[in-house]
Parts: C-alpha cells; sequence; structure tokens
C-alpha cells in the first residue's frame, strides 16, 4: 500500500487556490485595509475639523511616536510594563499550574475548592488594584501581582479540566497495560493536558497587558501606563495615541511567541490528515 | 475435578491444555431495582494457540465476557482461570484490541506501538526492531512517523494489534476490532490478522458479532445467547490452515454460516 493511495485529496485543492489564500494575497488585503482605515480616519479630522485634543490625525500620532521613540522616552516606560508583564505572566502561570495540578489530584480537593475558585473567577480581578496600591505601593510589586492574579485563573482552570478529561478508554489502555499511577500521569494525563494548558498561557499573556496597565492606571510614575496617566494630564492625545500603537504591538508579539512555541511543542496538532 | 461441559447438549471433551477456563462465572451489575445479570453461569475452555471466537448479538454480554477474561472486572461468582491460576487484574502475558483503536494522539505511529515497552521499561531497541517488522507485516512500512489524525480507520486498528502483540503475550484480546470498517476493509484485514497471527499462534479470543468473520478466522465459535448472556453453542471450524479469501466460498464454510446463523436466530 502506498502512501499516495490512502490520502485523502484536501477538497479544491487540484484547483488554483484563491488569491485571498496566498502569502501575498493576505498581506495586500490587509495592507489595503489598513490603509483604508488610516485615510478615513484623516478624512474625517480634516472634514469635521475636530481639535487634536479629542482625535489627532494620524500624522500627528506618526509624528508623536517617531519623537518620542527617538528620544527614548517610549523605550524607557515600555521596558518597565513589559517587564511587570512578563513577571506577572510568570508568577501567575505557574501558581495556576501547580495550584490546578494538586487540584486534579481529587475529587475531594475538587469539591472543596470548587466554589472558591468559581467565586474568584467570577470577581473581576482588576477591582483589586488599589488595595493592592495600598498593600504594596507605588513600586512595581502591585502591577505584577494584577497581572499574576488575572493569568492564575485561567491556568488554574485549564490545567484542571486538561488533567481530568482524559478518554476513559485511553485510561484503560493503561490499565490493560498494568500502568503505574505515576505513567498514567506522564504519560497519558499530561501530554492529554497540554494543549489546553496552552491555550490558557495564550489567553494570560494578552490578559497580562491589561493587568499591568490597569495596575498603573491606579498608581505609579513609571510604565507606559502612568505614562498614558501623564499624557491626559497634559492634555497629550497624539502621544495617548502613540501609546496605544506600543501596547497592540506588545500584545501581538507576546501572542505570536506563545502560538510559536505551542506549534514547535505539538507539531502533531497541525498535521492534517493527508500531510 | 474440571468440569468444562457448556449448557450445551453436547458435552465438550475436557481439553488437555486449557489456556483460558470459565468456571460458572456469572456477571451482575447494579444493584436494587436496577440490577441486571448480564452473564449468567458460563463455562468455557480454551485450549493454548487456538484461535477462538466469541458470537453473538449487541448487548448480550461479549465484552463484558473479555473484560472478565483481561482481569478488567471482577466476576460476580465463578472464576476465570489462566493456565491454571485465577485471573485478577491485568498481566504482561495479554494483548488487549479495543473497539476502537485506542491510539495516543500525540504519538506517532511507531512512539503508540512501542508504549507498552515503555510502560514495562523493556528494552527499547530490541522492540524497535520488532514494531518496525510487525508495520511491514500489515503493510504500514513507511508509516512509523506518522501520527494516528493521518492513518485511515482500518490503518489505526492495525497499528494496535501491533501494539498488543508487542510483548509477544501468550493470549491476544480483541474486542470487535474490525467492527467500525467496511466489509471490504475487514475481510481484508481479517486475512492480515491471520498472517501476524500465524507467525505467534498465541492463544487468541476474538469478539464479533459477524457471522462470517468468526468463521473465517477461528478454530471455534463459541455462540452465545441474551439476556442473560450464556453460551448457546459451540461450532467447531473444520477448514484447514492457511485459510485464504478461498475458503469464504467453500462449501463447508457456507453450511457453517447457515447452521450459525440459524442457531443465532433460535
Ligand atoms: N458497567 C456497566 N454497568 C451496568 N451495566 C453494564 C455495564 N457494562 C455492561 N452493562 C450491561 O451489560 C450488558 C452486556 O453489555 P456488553 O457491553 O458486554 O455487551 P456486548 O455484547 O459487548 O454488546 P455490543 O456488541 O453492543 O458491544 C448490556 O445490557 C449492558 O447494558
Ligand atoms: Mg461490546
Amino acid at each position: 500500500m502506498t502512501a499516495a493511495a490512502i490520502v485523502p485529496m484536501e477538497v479544491g485543492s487540484a484547483e488554483r487556490p484563491a488569491w485571498y489564500t496566498t502569502r501575498f494575497g493576505q498581506l495586500s488585503l490587509t495592507l489595503a485595509i489598513f490603509t483604508a482605515v488610516i485615510v478615513v480616519w484623516d478624512l474625517y479630522v480634516r472634514l469635521t475639523g475636530l481639535s487634536a485634543l479629542v482625535l489627532p490625525a494620524p500624522y500627528d500620532v506618526w509624528l508623536s511616536l517617531v519623537e518620542n521613540t527617538l528620544s527614548g522616552h517610549l523605550i524607557n516606560h515600555m521596558w518597565v510594563t513589559l517587564s511587570e508583564i512578563l513577571l506577572g505572566f510568570l508568577l501567575g502561570s505557574v501558581i495556576g499550574i501547580a495550584l490546578g495540578t494538586i487540584t486534579a489530584q481529587s475529587l475531594l480537593m475538587r469539591t472543596i475548592l470548587g466554589p472558591y475558585i468559581l467565586a474568584s473567577q467570577a470577581m473581576p480581578k482588576l477591582a483589586l488594584a488599589p488595595i493592592m496600591v495600598i498593600w504594596l505601593g507605588f513600586g512595581i510589586a502591585p502591577k505584577v501581582v494584577i497581572a499574576a492574579l488575572i493569568c492564575f485563573f485561567p491556568l488554574l482552570e485549564n490545567t484542571i479540566i486538561g488533567l481530568t478529561s482524559t478518554n476513559p478508554y485511553q485510561v484503560e489502555l493503561f490499565r490493560v497495560l498494568t500502568a503505574s499511577r505515576w505513567q498514567l500521569f506522564f504519560k497519558l494525563r499530561v501530554p492529554n493536558a497540554l494543549p489546553i494548558i496552552f491555550a490558557g498561557l495564550r489567553v494570560a499573556i494578552t490578559l497580562a497587558v491589561v493587568g499591568a496597565v490597569v495596575g498603573e492606571y491606579v498608581g505609579a510614575n513609571r510604565g507606559l501606563g502612568a505614562l498614558i496617566i501623564a499624557a491626559q494630564g497634559s492634555f497629550d492625545t497624539p502621544l495617548m495615541f502613540a501609546i496605544f500603537v506600543y501596547l497592540t504591538v506588545i500584545g501581538i508579539v507576546l501572542y505570536k511567541i506563545m502560538e510559536l512555541l505551542e506549534q514547535t511543542f505539538f507539531s502533531w496538532r497541525h498535521v492534517k490528515p493527508g500531510d | 475435578m474440571r468440569d468444562v461441559s457448556v449448557s450445551n447438549p453436547k458435552p465438550q471433551q475436557v481439553p488437555a491444555t486449557a489456556k483460558i477456563e470459565f468456571r460458572d462465572v456469572t456477571k451482575t451489575f447494579g444493584a436494587g431495582t436496577k440490577r441486571m445479570l448480564a452473564l449468567s453461569g458460563i463455562n468455557l475452555s480454551i485450549e493454548e494457540g487456538q484461535f477462538v471466537s466469541i458470537l453473538g448479538e449487541s448487548g448480550c454480554g461479549k465484552t463484558t465476557l473479555l473484560r472478565i477474561a483481561a482481569g478488567l472486572i471482577p466476576p460476580s461468582s465463578g472464576s476465570v482461570l489462566m493456565d491454571d491460576v485465577a485471573i485478577t487484574r491485568p498481566g504482561r502475558d495479554m494483548g488487549f484490541v479495543f473497539q476502537q483503536s485506542v491510539l495516543l494522539e500525540w504519538r506517532t505511529v511507531l512512539e503508540n506501538i512501542l508504549l507498552p515497552v515503555e510502560i514495562f521499561k523493556l528494552d527499547m531497541k530490541e522492540h524497535r526492531e520488532k514494531a518496525l517488522e510487525f508495520l511491514k507485516m500489515l503493510g504500514l512500512s513507511g508509516f512509523e512517523n506518522h501520527y494516528p489524525i493521518q492513518l485511515s480507520g482500518g490503518m489505526q486498528q492495525r497499528v494496535s494489534i501491533a501494539r498488543a502483540l508487542i510483548l509477544s503475550p501468550s493470549v491476544l484480546l480483541m474486542d470487535e476490532p474490525f467492527g467500525a470498517l467496511d466489509a471490504i476493509t475487514r475481510e481484508q484485514m481479517n486475512s492480515e490478522l491471520l498472517r501476524i497471527w500465524s507467525h505467534s499462534r498465541t492463544t487468541a479470543v476474538f469478539i464479533t458479532h459477524d457471522i462470517g468473520e468468526a468463521a473465517f478466522l477461528s478454530d471455534r465459535v463459541v455462540l452465545l445467547g441474551s439476556r442473560p448472556g450464556c453460551v448457546k453453542q459451540i461450532f467447531d471450524i473444520p477448514l484447514p490452515r492457511p485459510r485464504t479469501a478461498e475458503h469464504r466460498y467453500d462449501n463447508r464454510f457456507v453450511c457453517l454460516c447457515r447452521d450459525m446463523k440459524q442457531a443465532m436466530m433460535a
């Protein structure tokens, strides 16, 4: 039996792929829409004569972005925020995964902790920011803790789900093979949970950005969030927009890094029938 | 004193070398009003090196019987012996093939076949060779580094057969392994199973609800009756081995299938 005989043909692969599925096509489409948005934005500001205080023109934002980047102003604050994000993400994820692993071990633990986990999940973590500032001061610590808190729950939940949602037939297979509890855990439950845990990490990294910035809103003199508040005070709306661009790029880059890690880790998830 | 006669008008002869022996096995599930008798008074002896099929309609207790034989669940009364020792839990000497090919989707074909070797911490290198040989025998050469999702249902089931055989168990238990396959693929798989089995000649217990499949594969076919599951009749299949697809058109084969069908309907 040859490989060609069993490999199902991908639907429509014999025809020419649609232009928007090619790499070049996708890039052109994205660029075209981006340009259109900028043009509409610019026209809107010009035609309505809106004050730059409310909505600056794209070119003003660009000027502010270049100027504040070259002066090192934005970069300095970015490092502060970035370290809060990464430390919070690391702390929250590690604790979330560890506690999730412990909780997944026994039904009793899940029963005892269940209501508290639900309650703390329902509670908006950002609402805790002011009390964190009171407890931990104006430095980096309260932001790290808020980012960690917000990262903690998706990982706790996904770790528990991942470790407990094992296919019963696969569990039976391990019983037939007389596998020990450890073998069952490391050779079945963990590999089964990893993709779900990674999905949690992907969610957590974007949430960490929100946590760090909101933490800075509440009380800080450094970081991009603090800079936004300062820009608000000095009516420097173009600078605010420049910071939004920074935050968006940070979010995208971190998300892409997680995605890349995931793809290298779980190559088996990305093979399609027929590859 | 070993009474191995079955609840069958013709008493069976006492086999000299019983590999697996069911003695008065009954199994009830649930309690109170939900209590139901799944198996009742099963006496059955399976000789060493034989290929025995267990045939019966859906829900008659075939899987339950096999799970008891594998030591996965205990019988409610009676006992199952393997080499004259009661089976209380699964052992290394037993290969099990599930109705679905229960493969681990994050492992390649080769890694799946070698899972038992890993669990029992045996020599990887030696078994790797063996696994590759199995793959060749099953027409899966070149697929060792594929993931299960890349294989057809029939190919996946072949992988799980190779996994069950990798440690050369003396008993191979199979629970309707080809139940989900189309008729043509199923017949092809039957021939392949016999080919690989003839190399090892382990004692094989094969569950099916397909009369033709049971007759083609087996030395003996045990027909189970329903509600509660019990041994209804045992058929010896005198066709010579190795068996080929031609045997399916043999007069004896056709007559046997007709008899089995009549017995099943009765
Ligand atoms: N764990 C269980 N708890 C309660 N009842 C069960 C359990 N396992 C099986 N049964 C019952 O025992 C009977 C026999 O089930 P079993 O799975 O052995 O049938 P089967 O012959 O394998 O059927 P099929 O051909 O459909 O697989 C069924 O009526 C089923 O409902
Ligand atoms: Mg069954």
